[in-house]
């Protein structure tokens, strides 16, 4: 028999059935009967991983944290009436899509799914009509489709089986996700890879089977199914698990293609020749496979799609994705000051953005914020300028590229120069800071205070004469006279080469929308020997996937 | 409209090539419809015969193409009951196969497609599609800005509470020359004013996959000589625009005797 499925939704938990029963390969699934036996014991398994539950009383003073566990299949029945609630510490775990109303109803349904195949005793049987209902198939909704009244859509038994354990299966990247602000839901990933290839491959088992292999490895742990107890007011949040059910878990809590490639990339660097699917050349099939085609991003309260391009493969295997994320946290944008600000969230997506897709549109969203970044960035951008997308038609070699940095760097010195000399000349005019010694930590951390902002506004203004500049020999002489009287001296020579070819306008090697983006894009780059950034940046992580729950609460979810 | 292909025995002598190019992006409707709508990546069987329908003109309701099929498949079945080669065929004496959406082409036991035979690479987005809904009143009144001028006195009348709108049966249906002339908490049902609200309402925007496929689709078409005439013809000049999935999806066809 040869299943297969046109929508990837139940395609993927087709996939998650046999490799969650023992890997099992497609040629031993051959009758119907087989078809049918693989979906039980899947529902059966899923059932049993639904919820969890903690036993340990949170208002004992010896509990420093508490333990989870799984709600056994016999026992699951969510919903008020049994106290199978968020308020009493049942959650469910985060790979199953469906919200807490609706819960009740999707083990109901997954249990009458159950049934029905145990009553298949022919194959027309496994095709019988049967409703999809939300909450095992978080996509649909009741339609008008020609009738008077809106009413569910029909599918096949089979199809509806393998969409609940898609719904149901801890095989898919999953995360509880903080969806808008004060909203959560379990949210996961559903690749659209196909079950069979031309080359006689199986690209969707090989990354249900990695998968299953990093949660080997990472997250069937104690600690996944801990949460920590605030010892002062006794509140604890949902375990581990509900951060991501797979290793690397993204520090900003989101769900997206770009946590899953790092994911991924960081769990084959720390595990090759360790387990059995950590094998570069194996995962780097497997994600070029995945490149360029749609990530779903899945939910009861909302669906979406998302991509990634070829590139980030080789960024998440060589360099480290992580790392770069950092390097986009602790930039300093210009007038961001506070942690919340929607202007600093918004530059951490076309970050993310930019990472994702690599090309000019993406890149110029990212350069429309003004900011400084961490020198971990230098790689991103000699990667990008070296790209054919930066690149089109024109030939930029890689040294012009190199002494375009120098300049870059140059007018971040300058800067910083200025900065700090205006910072020390504004500490020595205030009352309150000048007659204090010069290593008094509060001085110290006005006087960084001061050069932070000072250096951002110098910056921005040579950003200014730059995207002004109408000319190539005016963009040249714009900075370059600049800097001059800034610092009193000249550019780095090192940038002599990349000048050169600039003041060329003629032979147009550069043109001057690729000089500015190179120039801007260095000169934001914070220099390798900057002094450490102060505590307080103006992104943090903001652990805010958090639900913090007292005890005593009885507060109960609808 | 010509139908007299159906009476000729399904003998696909002739063999076609359908080559489809898509003019906007696609949405074809994979299954799990309502809440996120995924595109198939190639259009299903139904849909080509939907399309070819389409540039034949033969847009019938699902009852009276019932009633069509069956007064053809009777007289074609009466024809040719002694010939020993067709009389228990599906042509003769079959359930025509329906898509999800219940429509079922007259074409399908004389015209059979293969193919495609390459996948062709599809860029895929996310973009908002609304349908386009019919209803019997209730939805409109209190709920569309879209109405006729006549009823300006009458919605002033209902929000000052003088007259009352509804569906249940003590709510009665009245002319529409009666309308300004109601009196005081008359009941009248919706139906009596339907005509002066536009035919459909747009429902709440859907989050739905849309499809760009890179290259045209290519599929083989087994037929009869007298179908594969009309088609030939019918595709040269369609009766309606042509789509795929989504009627939002407009294709452009062109059929090819190799």
């Amino acid at each position: 028999m040869n299943i297969d499925f046109f929508h990837p939704y139940p395609r993927y938990g087709f996939a998650a059935a046999l490799v969650q029963d023992n890997n099992k390969q497609l040629e031993e699934i051959n009758t119907f009967q087989d078809v049918a036996d693989l979906a039980i014991s899947a529902i059966d398994y899923a059932l049993n991983r639904f919820s969890v539950f903690t036993q340990d009383d949170p208002s004992l003073e010896s509990i420093k944290s508490l333990e989870f566990d799984f709600v056994s299949a016999e026992r699951l029945d969510p919903g008020k009436k049994s106290g199978q609630i968020s308020a009493k510490g049942y959650f469910m775990a985060p790979y199953i899509l469906t919200s807490d109303g609706s819960a009740a109803n999707t083990v109901v349904e997954a249990r009458n799914l159950r049934d029905a195949l145990k009553e298949v005793k022919t194959v027309k049987d496994l095709y019988k009509p049967v409703k999809l209902k939300r909450s095992f198939a978080p996509l649909t909704a009741k339609v008008n489709n020609g009738n008077k009244s809106a009413s569910e859509p029909p599918a096949t038994l089979l199809q509806a089986a393998f969409t609940c354990i898609a719904t149901l299966t801890d095989l898919k990247p999953s995360i509880y996700l903080q969806y808008e602000k004060g909203k959560y839901s379990n949210t996961g990933i559903i690749v659209d890879l196909p079950l069979y290839d031309v080359e006689g491959t199986n690209p969707l088992l090989d990354f249900v089977r990695l998968f299953d292999d990093m949660q080997r490895t990472s997250v069937r742990t104690e600690e996944t199914m801990q949460a920590r107890l605030d010892t002062e007011n006794r509140k604890y949040r949902r375990p581990l698990l509900h951060q991501g059910n797979f290793p690397n878990r993204p520090l900003d809590y989101s769900l997206n293609a770009v946590s899953l490639v790092a994911a991924i990339g960081e769990w084959v660097k720390k595990n090759e020749d360790k387990s059995k699917y950590a094998d570069v050349d194996f995962v780097k099939t497997i994600l070029h496979h995945l490149a360029e085609r749609p990530l779903y991003i899945i939910s009861y309260e909302f669906a979406k799609q998302e991509r990634f391009s070829h590139h980030l493969v080789e960024v998440a295997l060589s360099s480290s994705i992580p790392d770069l994320q950092k390097a986009f946290y602790q930039s300093i944008i210009y007038g961001v000051e506070k942690k919340d600000d929607p202007k600093g969230r918004l530059f951490l997506r076309a970050a993310t953005h930019f990472l994702q897709f690599f090309n000019a549109a993406s890149f110029q969203n990212f350069m429309a914020f003004r900011a400084e970044y961490g020198h971990q960035l230098l790689s991103l951008f000699h990667d990008y300028f070296n790209s054919k997308e930066f690149m089109k038609d024109s030939k930029i070699s890689a040294d012009i590229i190199k002494s375009a940095r120098a300049f870059g760097q140059s007018l971040n010195r300058a800067a910083f120069v200025v900065a700090t000399k205006e910072a020390e000349e504004e500490i020595e005019r205030s009352k309150e800071y000048k007659n204090l010694p010069k290593d008094n930590e509060k001085r110290v951390k006005k006087k960084r205070e001061l050069e932070i902002r000072y250096k951002a506004r110098i910056l921005t203004e040579l950003e200014s004469r730059i995207f002004s500049a109408s000319s190539h020999l005016q963009l040249l002489s714009q900075t370059c006279v600049t800097v001059g009287r800034m610092t009193g001296k000249d550019i780095d020579a090192e940038a002599d080469l990349f000048m050169e070819e600039v003041a060329q306008s003629d032979n147009e090697k550069v043109s001057l929308g690729q000089a500015k983006n190179l120039i801007t894009a260095f000169m934001r780059l914070r220099s390798s020997k900057a002094k450490e950034l102060p505590h307080s940046t103006p992104i943090e992580y903001s652990n805010n996937a958090d639900i913090e729950m007292s005890v005593e609460e009885t507060k109960e979810d609808i | 409209m010509d139908f007299t292909f159906f009476f000729d025995p399904p003998v696909h002598s002739v063999h076609l090539t359908l080559e489809i190019d898509s003019l906007s992006p696609l949405s074809m409707a994979s299954g799990q419809p309502g809440n996120y709508y995924q595109s198939l990546r190639i259009p299903t069987y139904h849909m080509l015969y939907g399309m070819l329908e389409n540039a034949l003109g033969w847009h019938f309701a699902e009852d009276i193409r019932k009633d069509i099929f069956k007064a053809m498949q009777k007289t074609a079945k009466k024809k040719f009951r002694k010939d020993a080669q067709w009389a228990s065929s599906d042509w003769l004496n079959a359930i025509p196969e329906s898509s999800g959406v219940k429509y079922f082409s007259f074409l399908q036991f004389h015209l059979t497609f293969d193919g495609p035979k390459q996948e062709p690479r599809v860029n895929t987005y996310d973009d908002l599609w609304a349908q386009s809904l019919r209803d019997s009143g209730r939805s409109f009144f209190g709920g569309s800005r879209h109405y006729d001028a006549l009823l300006e006195n009458v919605i002033n009348r209902v929000r000052k509470g003088e007259i009352e709108f509804g569906d249940r049966s003590e709510f009665k249906d009245v002319s529409l020359e009666e309308l300004d002339k109601l009196p005081i908490d008359a009941k009248i049902n919706y139906r009596a004013i339907r005509s002066l609200f536009p035919q459909y309402y747009t429902s709440l925007p859907t989050i739905r996959e849309y499809i760009e496929p890179e290259e045209p689709y290519v599929f083989d078409i087994h037929t009869t000589e007298a179908v594969s005439a009309k088609i030939i013809k019918a595709i040269e000049n369609p009766e309606a625009p042509l789509y795929l999935g989504a009627n939002d999806g407009w294709v452009e066809a062109k059929i090819i005797r190799p």
